[in-house]
């Protein structure tokens, strides 16, 4: 099996020059801020027939207090709005003028018939853009740390229940910041696989009917420390790109699909196939993911 | 072993176990028995900063301990820093200004260079992310030498680089200021090409690197 390599692209989705302006965007309200400038901007970048959402990593992060600087191309958080993980909310917020947008904006796609591939963060990005980075390691290591992880599980789930009730097709679940080669590989087995897998678990079980697609650098470091394994899938259907075949299985409407080791900024990369991902040990147990 | 000892070895644990929390209280007694803060600066908190580096380049440590192991250094280091004698004689420190550019809001990188700088005796201004270039100048305008160390993680935003070194050489600025950069996408010759001094491909070969760059501009 061939091993996947990240190229380093960016971690979201953002505007070319050349779209910005033939969108005849000057501000980048107009693009956040409108459901109709988001929705012809996703429609603009469809690829393989898929459109993609949203145009940030910020809109999760923003529900939950963060005050993110919007660009034309995208939008980000300059520094963590909390000091301490006593200061956070308990509940996400949802109700914003970029969320509204961006929820109209998937309402017009998905009555338009496009399908959305929408892309969320793991916890421990999350954490790491509301707390300073080493607060967040620092109460990992204490009783509290599991607190802390059963508020991210939370609005996690929240979110991504709220993005599959607006019409998204697949959800696609990166971390950045959880990679082995950043946090070790004692607290990428023992902390965070175990609540990634329970993270996944109940997307899933909440939003039946809508696959999880894994990034390709997370599903290498599973396995690559032999946490799962892969099976590939090939359409009956002519396809002659990734993201053909990612379409092909979805509406397969397998409830509790988890894809992964490819990557969705490359929809149109030659490969009319897709993997399937297996975590070993709940398949020696019998258990489905 | 005296008891100044094994506070300065209990200084240097605390730091090098992550005891974020301990320090505080090792670092006030070993002041309220009126030793040598900047000792225990030195002698303590930074030997254990120090190791903790060390393992981290061995793959031992990883960025969450190397995170906390600095956290616990500057805990120490609120206690001790109020009783540093005005007398003593710290040595000159070069003043590093460190951000990452304007456009990215990774700094993981930034941080440990920062961690790292920190612990070899710069005097670290720290910008944060997200940095404007104007910003980059209005500090080097204030600290008026030293170094300025600039990172990113991403393929768009790494020409701020070059448009922070090219508004030093329009403020005149440039003479006084050794420049280096890192960051993900970045290579020797990308330094090259935009008039850095200096590249490097890590967090302890950026702290190692810069005490030359510094020394060249002392004796520049």
């Amino acid at each position: 099996m061939e091993a996947f390599m990240c190229h380093g692209g960016p971690d979201t989705l953002s505007l070319s020059p050349s779209l910005v302006e033939a969108m005849c965007l000057t501000a980048p309200e107009q693009l956040h801020l409108s459901a109709a400038a988001m929705a012809e901007a996703a429609r603009r970048m469809e690829r393989s027939g898929w459109s993609r959402l949203p145009f940030c990593n910020t809109l999760c992060s923003e529900g939950l207090g963060a005050r993110p600087v919007l660009s034309l191309t995208g939008a980000r958080v300059k520094e963590p709005p909390y000091v301490s993980p006593d200061q956070l909310p308990r509940a996400f917020f949802t109700d914003f003028p970029r969320m509204s947008a961006l929820l109209g904006a998937m309402d017009e796609l998905t009555a338009g018939g496009v399908s959305i591939a929408y892309s969320i963060e793991g916890p421990f990005t999350l954490l790491t853009s509301l707390l300073p980075m080493g607060k967040v390691f620092s109460a990992l290591r204490r009783p509290s740390g599991q607190e802390l992880l059963d508020l991210a599980e939370n609005w996690i789930c929240q979110y991504a229940g709220l993005i599959c009730s607006h019409g998204a097709k697949l959800l696609s679940f990166a971390d950045p910041v959880a990679t082995p080669d950043i946090i070790g590989d004692k607290l990428f087995t023992t902390v965070y696989v175990p609540r990634m897998k329970k993270i996944l678990r109940r997307i899933q079980a909440e939003n039946p009917g809508i696959p999880l697609f894994l990034c390709g650098k997370m599903t290498q470091g599973l396995l690559d420390r032999g946490i799962c394994r892969t099976v590939g899938w090939i359409p009956h259907t002519a396809c002659t790109t990734f993201g053909q075949a990612l379409s092909v299985f979805c509406a397969r409407q397998k409830p509790d699909a988890l894809l992964g080791h490819f990557c969705l900024n490359l929809l149109d990369a030659r490969r009319p196939y897709v993997e399937e991902i297996i975590f070993i040990n709940n398949e020696e147990k019998g258990i489905q993911l | 072993m005296s008891r100044k000892e094994e506070l300065l070895a209990e200084l240097d644990r605390c730091v090098l176990e992550m005891e974020d929390d301990t320090v505080t209280g090792v670092a006030q007694e070993y002041v309220d028995a009126g030793y040598d803060a900047y000792e225990g600066i030195t002698e303590g908190l930074s030997k254990g900063m120090e190791k903790a580096g060390q393992l981290y380049e061995e793959e031992e440590y990883f960025v969450p301990e190397l995170l906390i192991c600095s956290d616990a250094m500057y805990n120490g280091l609120d206690v001790l820093k109020p009783h540093l004698k005005a007398s003593t004689d710290q040595g000159s420190k070069c003043p590093v200004i460190i951000g990452v550019v304007e456009g990215d809001t990774h700094d993981i990188g930034k941080n440990l260079v920062k961690i790292m700088m920190d612990t070899a005796g710069f005097e670290v201004y720290d910008l944060g992310r997200d940095v404007a270039v104007e910003a980059f100048v209005e500090k080097a305008k204030e600290v008026g030498h030293g170094i300025i160390c600039m990172s990113t993680l991403m393929t768009t935003t790494m020409g701020n680089m070059s448009r922070v070194i090219e508004s030093l050489k329009e403020q005149g600025l440039r003479d006084r200021f050794g420049v280096m950069v890192g960051g993900g996408p970045l290579s020797k010759s990308f330094a090259d090409k935009i008039g850095a001094d200096l590249y490097t491909a890590n967090a302890a070969e950026a702290a190692k690197e810069s005490k030359n760059l510094a020394d060249k501009i002392a004796n520049s």
